[in-house]
């Protein structure tokens, strides 16, 4: 009788550690509960990241959120600055989220081409330059989140325009129009030449020359001791 | 019964054990506290420091006493004792590891953040009378105060407040001015007069923008989050902080470099037709060249010798061999360029393809702190047997993030950027139908793909989108530009592109102005290679140098001025409405004399277009070639080029 007391104790441990581990169930979920296409990519994208649901963010007073299977909440990204919005960018990886790449383009445009507050300089950065960081931190992770058409489930040609009408916006930050250009010159070449020589033409040459030093360059270019 | 809850029992051991194990991301999903929890940029999130601890930093950085509970009782209860404990405690903690190259004499500063503070600190003061003031120095005494915004920042940011007023302390800081640009123009001392990386001359605003690059990318134990908005903040300041940026980052004009068929070297003005000879003296070895390539990153010549040794050449610094450290004198190269390395997203290293065939990729090792060269992974993730790029002859970075690579025949094969796709794709649509490509240009932004084939013709490559996963179409189409004569090299730079024929002369188009082809052919010697160079123009992007005047444009009778571009030169219009390029060190030289450029006529250029405009009246640019190290001597001016011309 011992004997199989054993054997259960063991069992039950076994069961108990690959149960955890989602070791059964894992393939068997996919076979009959086929998950969708975009579900499908950001899994695929979601490699070695934990990931929040983004509703529990945007209440952060809820400091117990369940786990749960279902797709996050879209997070309000045009409330958010600095590290809340970064925290949601490159720790939570929201943009890799499929299903909600839709809602936080239409954010993420409505944020750049709204106007910047006036410059009141209380803390050690200005209003103004924490919205330059928010707004330069969103194309950055743009760029790195969505870095072709192929990796963006939205209309690329939009998104494209968006990049380029904030790279010609004369009234923004060189350095959001710099990024701006260069997410729309990495995001495929269906814009006409035409565009391109466009933007060369009618802008300065040091916004050029900028855009073509990629950001390890730059960072590069400022802290080599040649000079 | 006692089965059943022997069974529960273990299965509920096991489960909790296994608690912590990383559950998939198709299951449930981390609460977004439990990442919070690890980020140092919260006070709440930040460790309590002991009440001993914090009396030791006060006296260190002789403190003024701050009112609360002993800090033995925790920081549960946020109050400006509890903050400047933490804050300091951060700084303590916080280090960075540096290579070497690094900013080299701000980072033996910066290094360990709360002793740069407590060097540059006679005394700490907190003075929350001064409620809407974040933080002042008084130089004279090296006297920190603190007002009640400070203690409105993020952990993070307190740190790099107390970094930037510890540099005020310095006499060599180069204090603040009157903001020219940037989010508060006109305001007295919000910026520093320009960027510097050196402890020498660098300013508060300076050393604030270097320790957050520092964070960004060498600290320690900063989640990718905090890091993102290290260097956000920094390339942000870069753009609001500085009147005048790095001449690195200012405004750049493109200047022709050529090697002719002497294996000399020389500037060629654009526009001009000048031709300046460029005299390099290589260490140990004096070889001819027989290549060249161009950094933009560096502002260098990459330079090909005879003997397939490789040496780095910039108007700044003595040629040498590229990246001394990882390489050798008796390393023999065909090709370099800056690629993208699959599994190295996000960052571009120089590629180099050695004579023995070997294709490697400089990286910076920060165990060894020093560069080192690593095999380009070449196989990795291959998923045909036999992989068809081998015998490479070269390679470019195009189409923003691919690497494409030309076999000894001609091939073109392209690399993605990341490493779960295949790695080398072979597209027979993107062949040449003339038995192969001779040479590829990813261009000015490394977004085209232009090649020249066997024939001598221009073509480029497209990449479209299509369908509902964006499957990626790449197709051929003629260039628009052409040489008249067979093309062997074609290059685009900011202001103009250029193409080599095989005769050795160089047709050259300027983006900005219609029907602006010029040819060149050099009377007696042969273009065999030739780069587009860009020179910096010092301290360019705001002030009028002292030394320009307009003696230029009387001299030459420009009426208005189209385009600075360098050594002193201008091209303009002048009362005939003719194009002139106007040169301190020649005569005046009207070009494309049939053409009448009654309206100045300029392609996409508007009213606001600061180089176009007539509210700027003159050149703001003159390159002060007295600052170089290589003296040159201008040439007498000859017309050798005009001469040729169509």
């Amino acid at each position: 009788m011992k004997k199989y007391y054993i054997i259960l104790a063991v069992l039950g441990l076994f069961i108990g550690y690959f149960s955890k581990m989602n070791f059964w169930f894992e393939d068997a979920r996919e076979v009959f509960f086929p998950i969708s296409k975009a579900q499908l990519k950001a899994k695929k994208n979601a490699v070695a990241v934990t990931w929040k649901s983004a509703s529990e963010d945007a209440s952060p007073a809820d400091s117990t959120p369940s786990p749960s299977t279902s797709l996050p909440q879209p997070v309000d990204l045009e409330k958010l600055s600095q590290y809340e919005l970064f925290h949601q960018l490159y720790n939570a990886r929201i943009l890799q989220e499929a299903t909600n790449h839709e809602f936080y383009f239409e954010k993420i445009k409505a944020r750049l081409t709204s106007k910047y507050p006036i410059a009141v300089k209380t803390e050690h950065k200005s209003n103004y330059e924490k919205e330059v960081a928010d707004r330069l931190g969103l194309l950055r992770a743009m760029s790195h989140f969505w870095p072709s058409p192929k990796e963006v489930h939205y209309d690329h040609k939009t998104i494209k325009q968006f990049f380029y009408e904030v790279a010609n916006n004369k009234d923004e930050n060189l350095m959001v129009r710099r990024q701006a250009y260069r997410n729309w010159l990495s995001f495929g070449n269906s814009v006409s030449r035409n565009d391109k020589g466009r933007f060369i033409a009618s802008n300065d040459d040091r916004l050029l020359h900028l855009v073509s030093l990629s950001d390890e360059n730059l960072i590069e270019t400022l802290t080599e001791s040649a000079e | 019964m006692n089965f059943l809850f022997l069974f529960i029992l273990c299965f509920s051991f096991a489960y909790y054990l296994t608690g912590n194990e990383p559950a998939p991301a198709s299951a449930t999903r981390e609460p977004s506290s439990e990442i919070k929890k690890e980020t140092r940029n919260s006070y709440a999130n930040l460790p309590c420091p002991t009440e001993k601890d914090f009396m030791i930093w006060s006296a260190e950085l002789n403190m003024d006493p701050i009112e609360g509970a002993s800090l033995d009782l925790g920081c549960k209860n946020k109050t400006y004792r509890t903050q400047m404990a933490q804050a300091l405690a951060l700084a303590k903690q916080i280090k960075i590891n540096f290579p070497k190259k690094w900013a080299p004499s701000v980072q033996a500063e910066i290094k360990n953040s709360y002793d740069y503070i407590k060097i540059n600190t006679n005394k700490l003061k907190i003075d929350l009378s001064q409620a809407n003031s974040v933080a002042r120095n008084q130089t004279a005494i090296k006297q920190i105060e603190l007002g009640g915004m400070f203690f409105k920042e993020e952990p993070l940011e307190a740190i790099s407040v107390l970094m930037h007023e510890a540099r005020h302390s310095d006499l060599r800081d180069q204090g603040h001015t009157l903001c020219r640009i940037g989010d508060i123009p006109k305001t007295q001392g919000g910026c520093d007069s320009y960027f510097s990386n050196k402890s020498e001359d660098a300013g508060a605003y300076g050393y604030g923008t270097l320790y957050e690059l520092a964070l960004g990318q060498y600290s320690n134990n900063l989640d990718p989050a905090e890091k993102e908005l290290m260097i956000t903040n920094a390339f942000t300041g870069l753009s609001t902080r500085f009147n005048v940026f790095r001449s690195g980052l200012a405004k750049h004009f493109d200047i022709v470099t050529v090697l002719l068929d002497d294996g000399s070297l020389a500037w060629l003005h654009p526009y001009t037709f000048e031709l300046i000879p460029l005299k390099i003296e290589l260490p140990k070895f004096q070889e001819k060249f027989k290549k060249i390539e161009y950094s933009p990153r560096t502002g260098s010549l990459l330079l090909f010798t005879e003997s397939s040794r490789l040496f780095v050449w910039g108007p700044r610094f003595k040629a040498n061999r590229p990246t001394p450290e990882a390489t050798t004198d008796d390393d023999r190269f065909i090709h370099i360029s800056r690629q993208y390395v699959p599994y190295d997203a996000d960052a571009t290293r120089y590629t180099t393809l050695k004579t023995n065939g070997r294709l490697e990729y400089i990286r910076y090792n920060t165990d060894l702190n020093k560069s080192v060269m690593l095999p380009y992974p070449l196989y990795a993730n291959q998923q045909e047997p036999n992989p068809v790029v081998p015998n490479l002859k070269s390679f470019v970075l195009a189409h923003g993030f691919n690497s494409y690579f030309l076999d000894a025949q001609g091939l073109l094969t392209r690399a993605h950027r990341y490493a779960n796709e295949p790695n080398f794709i072979f597209d027979p649509n993107v062949q040449s139908n003339t038995g192969g490509w001779k040479t590829a240009t990813g261009g000015a932004f490394y977004d085209d793909l232009v090649l020249t084939d066997s024939d001598g013709k221009l073509n480029n490559v497209t990449v479209t989108y299509t369908g509902e996963n964006s499957d990626e179409t790449y197709a051929k189409e003629v260039y628009p530009f052409q040489s008249e004569k067979p093309a062997k090299k074609y290059l685009q730079g900011l202001q103009f592109h250029a193409v080599l024929d095989e005769d050795g002369g160089l047709s050259i188009e300027n983006y900005r102005l219609k029907d602006s082809r010029q040819y060149y052919k050099h009377l007696s010697k042969k273009i065999v290679d030739f780069v587009i160079t860009r020179l910096t123009l010092p301290e360019s992007n705001l002030y009028k140098p002292k030394d320009f005047n307009d003696s230029l444009l009387r001299k030459c009778n420009i009426k208005k001025v189209i385009e600075t571009v360098g050594y002193g030169s201008v091209l303009g219009l002048n009362q005939d409405s003719r194009l002139v390029a106007a040169s301190s060190e020649s005569n005046c030289t009207v070009l494309l004399k049939d053409k009448i450029w009654a309206n100045a006529e300029l392609a996409g250029i508007d009213d606001t277009n600061p180089i176009a405009s007539e509210k700027r009246p003159f050149p703001d640019v003159y390159l002060k070639l007295t600052n170089q190290k290589e003296k040159m001597n201008w040439p007498p001016y000859t017309r050798s080029s005009l001469d040729q011309s169509k």
